[in-house]
């Protein structure tokens, strides 16, 4: 009998291999989220008050048909009186007499445009003939302000031009009274 | 003579079993406002037209007459990370409304239409992905006025990839 080594090895191996693998889901999306703030700060206030009026003082006025004299007043109350043919203008020299003050209040920082009256404006006697006013100047240097905020007021000073009535008939001195007009200063924007 | 047999028979079940890998790459993943939208400070100069304020995300900003732009405004910011790298992400925004000290009641400022910066977002090389925002504020131009303070919203941002 022949040898028989034979070693029969039946093996059967079964390999379990497992694939490495990455997830990857392709059909889900991926997202992230956040919450944002959104924010704005709303600044509007802007008050103006006169804190002093405008005032010419005491002057002696005559009228003279066809011809108008002014009295200029710059924005530090000073008074240059110009005549026209029998119309003129005579500050007493005692009174004393005042630009228009006023207090500017507005946000901080913000460009505020200061508008005064481009037309005259009427000043009215209650007897007699009656003034205009007009050419008003500011120290402003440009029209506008910056705003100080709320509490922190600006102050501008404004001046004006006062004009004898030259429709008068003839020539006639102004009735003595207080004369008085209003004039408007607008700030915005 | 000795006669050898030898036979062995057997069945090894030799049964390798690797240990399945599954390596699941799992970033950390972050998105976060940096920089909250900020309009800044306006006033309005009139409360019976609509005002716009178009805040560009490079920080730029246009704004119509109706509002007056005080203080800058300042766009948001938003950063993320731990996204697919070179990815492209499609942006989300919901609307705003805001209002004065974000009650939610009372006048309100409408803020649409964002635009980012970059405008096509796109994640780098290490899933990383960075923006800014902008959008238009608008006022509602009814007649009635916005008092003076605060006025917010917060709104919902998501990048989709």
């Amino acid at each position: 009998m022949a040898r028989n080594n034979t070693l029969r090895y039946a093996a059967v191996a079964a390999v379990a291999l497992g694939l490495a693998t990455f997830a990857h889901d392709a059909s889900a999306q991926l997202s992230a989220t956040d919450t944002g703030n959104v924010s704005v700060t709303v600044d509007n206030t802007v008050s103006i008050t006169e804190t002093t009026p405008m005032d010419f003082g005491t002057v002696a006025a005559i009228g003279d048909n066809g011809n108008t004299a002014t009295l200029a007043m710059d924005v530090a109350g000073s008074l240059t009186p110009t005549a026209a043919g029998n119309a003129l203008f005579m500050p007493d020299g005692v009174s004393t007499p005042s630009q228009g003050i006023f207090d500017i209040e507005g946000p901080n920082g913000a460009t505020l445009t200061v508008t005064l009256p481009a037309a005259p404006v009427a000043v009215d006697c209650a007897t007699g003939a009656d003034f205009t006013l007009d050419t008003f100047v500011d120290d402003t240097g440009g029209g506008t302000v910056t705003g100080l905020g709320t509490g922190t007021p600006v102050t501008i000073n404004v001046g004006a031009t006062l004009k004898t009535d030259p429709a008068v008939v003839g020539t006639v001195a102004y009735d003595t009274l207080t004369c008085t007009g209003t004039y408007t200063m607008t700030v915005g924007f | 003579m000795k006669l050898f047999s030898c036979s062995r028979g057997g069945a090894y079940f030799l049964s390798f079993a690797f240990s399945s890998l599954v390596a699941s790459h799992s970033h950390a993943q972050s998105f976060n406002q940096t920089r909250a939208m900020d309009f800044g400070r306006v006033a309005l100069t009139t409360y019976d037209q609509v005002g716009t304020l178009v805040l560009d995300p490079d920080g730029s900003y246009t704004a119509s007459s109706e509002i007056v732009v005080i203080d800058a405004p300042v766009p948001a910011r938003f950063e993320g990370g731990g996204f697919p790298a070179n990815t492209a992400a499609t942006l989300v925004v919901t609307d705003g409304d805001a209002t004065l000290g974000g009650g939610g009641t009372g006048q309100v400022f409408t803020i649409r239409d964002y635009v980012s910066s970059p405008s096509t977002l796109v994640s780098n090389g290490a899933g990383d992905l960075i923006f800014d925002l902008g959008a238009t504020l608008r006022s509602e131009g009814d007649g009635n006025s916005y008092t003076d303070g605060d006025y917010s919203t917060d709104i919902t941002v998501s990048v989709v990839f």
